[in-house]
């Protein structure tokens, strides 16, 4: 690595006319950072046994004859999943930052807006595709684990998507927080607030103002997306409230970069 | 071509930046020399459009960073070598930069060997020396293959070899007519490398001139005079002394004479029938004219640097501007040379 003689910009210019580059350069960008990373694959890995052994644990305890397959599976992805899940999308942003590389992406990549964009979709598009093949595992440690269940293949296949849909939202709030955030200790704080602790204190304060506003938060709108009837406001209004937030937290994240240094 | 503009930055009450305004012109390496602290990062973090100036403005080819559709082929830039992701394989983290851009792969091979890290192309960062992380950050700085390199202390952590590497490198990027901009505190490796430099204290902008011209302005340049005759010697010492130039007897046949060119000392010398045995111009080091003038505007110095450096550039011309920019005043503008 020590003798060079190499001429320069190292020979022929690049392409001579730029091409490329745009909102599919960097989601290609982030792509190849997010695959490049041993870490990922361990995430994916966690996110699957926690489902399966979530959903098996629910299984067992399910006794309602009439409840489908899918029920575990939902419930194992709200209470422990999710968070696996939210991990690598908030690991995406806070690592960078943690690394000092989020000065690299931003040389790349220097539209605060795109840069964050890039980085929902891909994250999103992740969570999706892996939100698939976990809500399948779910679904099939939940179904085995229940010693009696509905199987209807065109609801399971909803209630999969849905789990899908769910995660993915997830994961582009989580990188809008995250990028707010900047640290890996203070996003996870944030996230257990946002999704555990702050409904728990809502709902504990004997007012019904509190208690219907826990309900839209992300948390429950992502559970009544999810539920199989409408409790309270039904799984449309439910994905319609998660999108909101997902987007209001990428908004905000916008404005916050495009002001703060970075 | 970089363009600053009244470029300032402050953190509250400390300004790090103050009122900048320089060119950087293509075809040359710019030296962008000052203490530790003196704004050098920030006003290049500035450019990238990482930090937000406070007031006025850095363009690159008249753009902002931030407004450029391609900024990897317009603008290559090392910060900091350790801004990489330490599990990441340097052949990775470049492809991840160039499909930023849509550069293809082939070219990551072509930095990669430039910078003489082929080898190690798919071992992790975080396993990287200094000195391999700087070659991983300049190959990151070619990859869009860029009119503008801009380099922040690039020479950190690299052998002799590697320095040497870097001084051949920067001068041949400089004579294919791009605008090579390196910043370093070390002023030996300016002198060696730069054709002009921009030295900056405390934010502001104290010289801004050819390499040439900052020795040659240097009170450090003088003329030694060695004669046989003390008798002669002092009349020659009070004519000079006419010429308002600066005299110091170094024994009682020696002279040394500031503020004055060599051949002017001759000539006076021949004014006066005075007879010699030498006659000879000392030129300052880059070091001493940098010394001079960072003066007062050392961040985190001690004392100020010895010898006549303090009070400085006594020289026969015409007063310098930068001479004495530090005395406290408000009044930052007049500062180039």
């Amino acid at each position: 690595m020590s003798s060079l003689t190499t001429s320069p910009a190292g020979a022929p210019r690049a392409t001579p006319r730029p091409s490329g580059g745009g909102l599919p350069g960097a989601v290609a960008a982030e792509w190849t950072k997010l695959w490049s990373l041993r870490s990922t694959w361990y995430f994916l890995l966690v996110a699957a046994a926690v489902m399966a052994v979530t959903a098996g644990c629910i299984g067992t305890v399910s006794h309602d004859p009439a409840a489908s397959v899918a029920r575990p599976a939902t419930l194992a992805t709200v209470y422990g999943v999710e968070f696996v899940v939210a991990a690598l999308a908030m690991l995406s942003v806070t690592g960078e930052y943690a690394t000092g590389s989020i000065t690299n992406t931003l040389q790349c990549v220097p539209n605060r807006a795109r840069m964050l964009v890039a980085k929902s979709i891909t994250l999103g598009g992740v969570a999706f595709g892996a939100g698939i093949v976990l809500a399948a595992i779910g679904v099939a440690a939940g179904g085995a684990a229940m010693d009696a269940g509905v199987f209807e293949m065109s609801y399971v296949a909803g209630q999969v998507l849905a789990i899908a849909v769910h995660l993915a939202l997830l994961s582009v709030l989580t990188v809008g927080l995250a990028a707010i955030v900047r640290s890996s200790a203070g996003a996870i704080t944030a996230l257990f607030l946002l999704l555990l602790i702050v409904p728990m204190i809502l709902q504990s304060i004997p007012a019904d103002f509190f208690t219907d506003l826990a309900q839209f938060l992300p948390q429950a709108a992502g559970a009544q997306f999810m539920a199989d009837e409408a409790e309270l406001y039904g799984p449309v209004a439910g994905l319609l409230i998660l999108v909101a937030w997902a987007a209001a937290f990428l908004t905000a994240a916008t404005v916050v970069l495009r002001r703060r240094d970075a | 071509m970089l363009t600053l503009q009244g470029l300032t930055k402050r953190y509250g009450e400390k300004t790090a930046v103050d009122r900048l305004t320089l060119d950087v012109a293509p075809g040359k390496i710019t030296g962008f020399l000052g203490p530790n602290g003196a704004g050098k990062s920030t006003t290049m973090r500035m450019i990238l459009g990482l930090d937000h100036p406070t007031s006025g403005t850095a363009l690159i080819k008249g753009k902002r960073y931030a407004d450029l559709a391609h900024p990897l082929r317009e603008v290559g830039a090392l910060l900091d070598a350790k801004a990489v992701h330490p599990r990441r394989t340097a052949y990775r983290h470049l492809l991840a930069m160039a499909r930023s851009h849509g550069i293809g792969a082939k070219r990551v091979d072509q930095v990669l060997d430039v910078a003489g890290l082929g080898e190690v192309a798919g071992k992790r960062a975080g396993s990287f020396s200094l000195g391999m992380g700087q070659r991983l950050g300049i190959a990151g700085a070619l990859l869009g293959d860029p009119e503008v390199l801009m380099l922040d202390e690039p020479v950190n952590g690299l052998d002799p070899d590697g320095v040497l590497w870097i001084r051949n490198f920067l001068r041949s990027l400089a004579a294919e007519g791009r605008t090579v901009f390196v910043s370093s505190h070390l002023m030996s490796e300016m002198e060696l490398t730069a054709d002009r430099l921009i030295v900056i204290g405390k934010g502001k902008l104290i010289a801004d001139a050819p390499m040439a011209d900052i020795l040659s302005r240097s009170s450090r340049n003088s003329v030694r005079v060695r004669g046989p005759e003390a008798e002669g010697l002092r009349l020659l010492a009070d004519r000079l002394l006419e010429e308002a130039a600066d005299v110091t007897w170094e024994s009682a046949g020696e002279l040394v004479v500031t503020g004055l060119s060599v051949e002017r000392v001759g000539d006076l010398a021949h004014e006066r029938h005075v007879r010699l045995h030498e006659l000879r111009a000392v030129e300052a080091s880059l070091e001493q004219a940098y010394m001079e003038l960072t003066a007062g505007s050392v961040e985190y110095g001690q004392a100020p640097p010895p010898g006549p450096g303090v009070q400085p550039l006594a020289y026969g011309g015409p007063p310098l501007p930068y001479g004495q920019p530090h005395a406290g005043q408000g009044e930052g503008e007049s500062l180039v040379v």
